[in-house]
């Protein structure tokens, strides 16, 4: 008969207390209770429509939470670059006023629809461009020193983190810098191992996972404040995708190329298939946690009509669990 | 008679509410263009959302006829939109793909 460690690969850890950040399906002894406990993730997350934006948009940014989320910029159903901007409350959506420089494939980040930051971005062009908002007006602040289109940014307003993307006059299209932001200057750090433009990416400044991209690829990394570490690739291909996540070990991806309505979650060890949303969508905007996300906008068939759906995924929070052995 | 697989319904998508978490994680939604909806056939949960949502139930031959105008519209847009001088790629990377012919299963 198998053990445990034949397995799992590590024996099972005798502990005190829950341990603080348990991986799904981890299995742990409490020597107090005298009882063995595991985690469980249920899986039954789902898709719900939500609050629909006044103007359809794809290819656009956003920053926030599911239920206080910006989108910014983007593109309009004639592929037209957008400088629009709209809040989510949970309910509904408002129009805000305009960035400065109309754009697409750009990093969106924050905190709340009250404090978020627009990275980089162009189509057609590439900026350098980086504005910030106070929930009221958008401010330009200092600009990435490259500029590109494509680009992943994620964190908050004050210390985020910037990847991938296309600029000019490179030899690749795709790129692999990398630049952190401290709240008044970018400054370039240790690259991406892999290339990628049209990659998205979440978590926050010191903690972070990227996947997927152009040229079309499963591969993800995980990003700890200071490296970007090659982890496994998720099912499927992801570009010009959404996603949501806190951490490098708490993230959630969905939608892309082409009309993809496939999810999965990273749980800092394997991708999980969850379930779909509920119409397939590339180019859409991801913000939020792994439990409670919104995707905002992107088109579907027959292609150049910028929708205005958006959808709002929410899953029960993890919970530990006692095992009962017979 | 063929057993259908699917049952096709017409209904505008109002935002919040329109299909919920149970709904999105047990029926199994296909939308397409022109507020066409695809949704199991014989399904009680289909059908009570096809009721909340006042869906209009259209056959395949209806539904077919309004995604394929749907699709030529969008493919005459494509077409009709050009830049002079630039390349087919320049184009498709500038528009994406040119809208593709869409047919419905029963």
């Amino acid at each position: 008969m198998s053990t445990y460690k034949e397995i799992n690969g590590t024996a099972i850890e005798a502990l005190s207390a829950d341990p603080p950040n348990p991986q799904d399906g981890q299995v742990w002894y409490r020597t107090d209770l005298g009882t063995f406990k595991t985690q469980k993730q249920d899986a039954g997350g789902a898709w719900a429509t939500g609050g629909t934006l006044n103007t359809g948009k794809m290819s656009g940014a956003g920053g926030g939470t599911q239920t206080s989320t910006l989108a910014f910029a983007g593109k309009n159903s004639g592929f037209g670059d957008l400088n629009s901007v709209e809040s989510y409350n949970g309910s509904s959506w408002t129009t805000e006023n305009n960035m400065n420089t109309q754009r697409s494939y750009m990093g969106g980040l924050g905190a709340d629809n009250t404090a978020v930051l627009a990275v980089s971005g162009g189509d057609p062009g590439y900026y350098a461009n980086v504005e910030s908002y106070n929930g009221t007006n958008w401010t330009e602040v200092n600009d990435v020193n490259t500029a590109r289109a494509g680009v992943t940014a994620t964190g908050i307003q004050t210390s985020a983190v910037a990847a991938g993307g296309a600029f000019p006059g490179s030899p690749s299209d795709a790129r692999v810098n990398t630049e952190t932001w401290n709240g008044t200057n970018w400054t370039e750090v240790n690259d991406l191992n892999t290339g990628r433009r049209d990659l998205t990416g979440s978590g926050t400044s010191t903690s972070a996972v990227v996947v997927g991209g152009n040229p079309p690829t499963a591969a993800a990394e995980s990003w700890n404040g200071t490296n970007w570490t090659t982890i496994s690739n998720a099912n499927a291909s992801k570009e010009k995708s959404g996603s949501a996540g806190s951490s490098n070990t708490s993230f959630l991806v969905f939608g892309g190329s082409p009309y993809v309505a496939a999810t999965e979650s990273w749980n800092g060890s394997a991708w999980t298939e969850l379930n779909d949303l509920s119409v397939g969508v590339q180019t859409n905007t991801g913000t939020g946690t792994q439990g409670s996300a919104i995707s905002v906008g992107g088109y579907s068939p027959p292609g150049n009509i910028a929708t205005t759906a958006t959808e709002e995924w929410n899953a029960p929070a993890a919970v530990i669990e006692t095992i009962t052995l017979e | 008679m063929a057993h259908k697989t699917y049952q096709y319904c017409v209904a505008e998508n109002w935002g919040k509410g329109f299909i919920n978490s149970f709904e999105s994680a047990t029926i199994g939604f296909r939308s397409f263009p022109g507020n066409l909806w695809r949704v199991p056939a014989h399904n009680k949960d289909a059908n009570l959302w096809i009721n909340k949502v006042l869906g209009t139930p259209k056959t395949l031959a209806e539904a077919q006829a309004i995604v394929d105008a749907e699709v030529s519209t969008s493919q005459t847009t494509w077409d009709n939109d050009n830049v002079e001088g630039e390349t087919s790629e320049q184009k498709i990377e500038r528009l994406g793909a040119r809208p593709a012919d869409i047919t419905l299963e029963e």
